[in-house]
């Protein structure tokens, strides 16, 4: 995700007309466009592993993933996003007048990358927690073996840190436990990036 | 924060004794040195602010504050940082006998500069979350009313986010509470920066 200068306001309807008709994607909040990046192997890796784990344990569930070419609103602060991966669960929920934009997600999971790691920790966290039926945020490492968890609780969030291959992330709002080996599953690491845990 | 140019890392006890003549501060991780930048306004507005109004509440209560110039020890992964506020009560405990090196805070405080905020919410949580005596840990924004508070939860952190003046940042292990109102007195928002939240 790289910065546009910051010049005028861009309304929501705007932005989705340019992103209807746009070549790649982009995020959109508080007036302003944000086109994304391309990803690197690894994140591309672990999102992969994610989703098979997710897909395959889901089948015949009501809940579902997807990647991240799905736009999510938050209604709150009228945002849209593509999260790396979300889980809906029964029919998703579509924004009015948008046959592709949906509301409703369970699970949000992101991988993390160098420039967009502040902003996923931070800002779009704190835009993503009004969604009423958001029950998980995933945060993956991609340069060292690391996922952390929040959980909601009410109001509150509820942090899970694991980073020992043996642990799994376990998601009880949808019944799903992938062991953090298998999200790691032919992930190597430059060892300059690597950072203990 | 910036990262110096190191080939080849440096040794914990060659950092202190470097520290302890330098004329700036810097932190440590990984073999690495990083030199601290200094801060603006409205950072040095927020940490006395906070300063100001929890040493008020300590009373007689054995508890001691200290901004900006407390180093800290990570022993179980090598840190050495300088939160902008380390707080302890009980006793404190220091790293080799000449008071300058923290081992045992109970609460730490950020406020997030965004050239910090991604290894404040990321790579420096996850180094303070394995201080043993550490109860809390609280960020605080500096381009918005926004105060995020972990609080210890066994192996788990239970998240806090507070936006409104007339909440307040409860801190139980301390015993104490501050409105956000005070933590924010005299602070004013360059429209620039300020992003909703």
């Amino acid at each position: 995700m790289s910065t546009v200068a910051r010049t005028t306001f861009t309304s929501p309807q705007e932005y989705l007309e340019l992103e209807h008709r746009a070549e790649f994607k982009s995020e959109y909040y508080d007036g302003q466009i944000y086109a994304m990046a391309g990803t690197s192997l690894r994140h591309n890796s672990i999102a992969v592993n994610l989703l098979v784990e997710l897909f395959s344990q889901l089948r015949g569930q009501p809940c579902r993933p997807y990647l991240s070419d799905v736009r999510l609103k938050t209604r709150a602060s009228d945002a849209y996003m593509y999260p790396d991966i979300m889980v809906i669960c029964g029919p998703p929920q579509l924004a009015p007048n948008e046959f592709d934009t949906v509301l409703n997600p369970t699970v949000i999971i992101e991988v993390l990358s160098p420039s967009t790691e502040s902003w996923d920790r931070g800002g779009k966290f704190a835009r993503y927690r009004p969604i009423e039926s958001l029950t998980d945020y995933v945060l993956v490492s991609q340069d060292e073996v690391l996922v952390e968890h929040y959980t909601r609780q009410g109001e509150q969030w509820l942090l899970t840190a694991s980073s020992r291959p043996a642990d799994s992330l376990v998601i009880g709002s949808i019944g799903c436990s992938v062991p953090l080996a298998d999200i790691y599953a032919r992930v190597t690491f430059d060892s300059d990036e690597t950072k203990p845990s | 924060m910036s990262s110096l140019a190191h080939k080849n890392p440096l040794r914990p006890e060659d950092y202190l004794a470097l520290e302890r003549l330098a004329t700036g501060r810097s932190e440590y991780h990984d073999g690495r040195i990083y030199a601290m930048a200094g801060a603006s306004r409205v950072h040095g507005l927020l940490a006395a602010n906070l300063s100001r109004h929890l040493g008020n509440q300590f009373d007689d209560r054995g508890c001691e504050l200290y901004i900006a110039d407390m180093r800290v020890s990570v022993e179980a992964t090598g840190l050495y940082a300088y939160p902008d506020i380390a707080i302890i009560c009980g006793t404190p405990s220091f790293l080799d006998g000449k008071f300058d090196t923290l081992l045992n805070p109970t609460v730490i405080i950020e406020v997030l500069s965004p050239s910090t905020e991604s290894w404040d919410r990321g790579g420096k949580f996850a180094h303070f979350r394995r201080i043993e005596s550490l109860t809390d840990y609280v960020l605080v924004s500096q381009d918005k009313i926004l105060v995020e508070h972990y609080t210890r939860q066994g192996e788990q952190w239970l998240l806090t986010a507070w936006s409104r003046p007339a909440d307040s940042l409860v801190i139980d292990s301390i015993g104490c509470s501050v409105p956000l109102a005070d933590i924010y007195a005299r602070v004013t928002f360059d429209p620039d920066q300020t992003s909703a939240t």
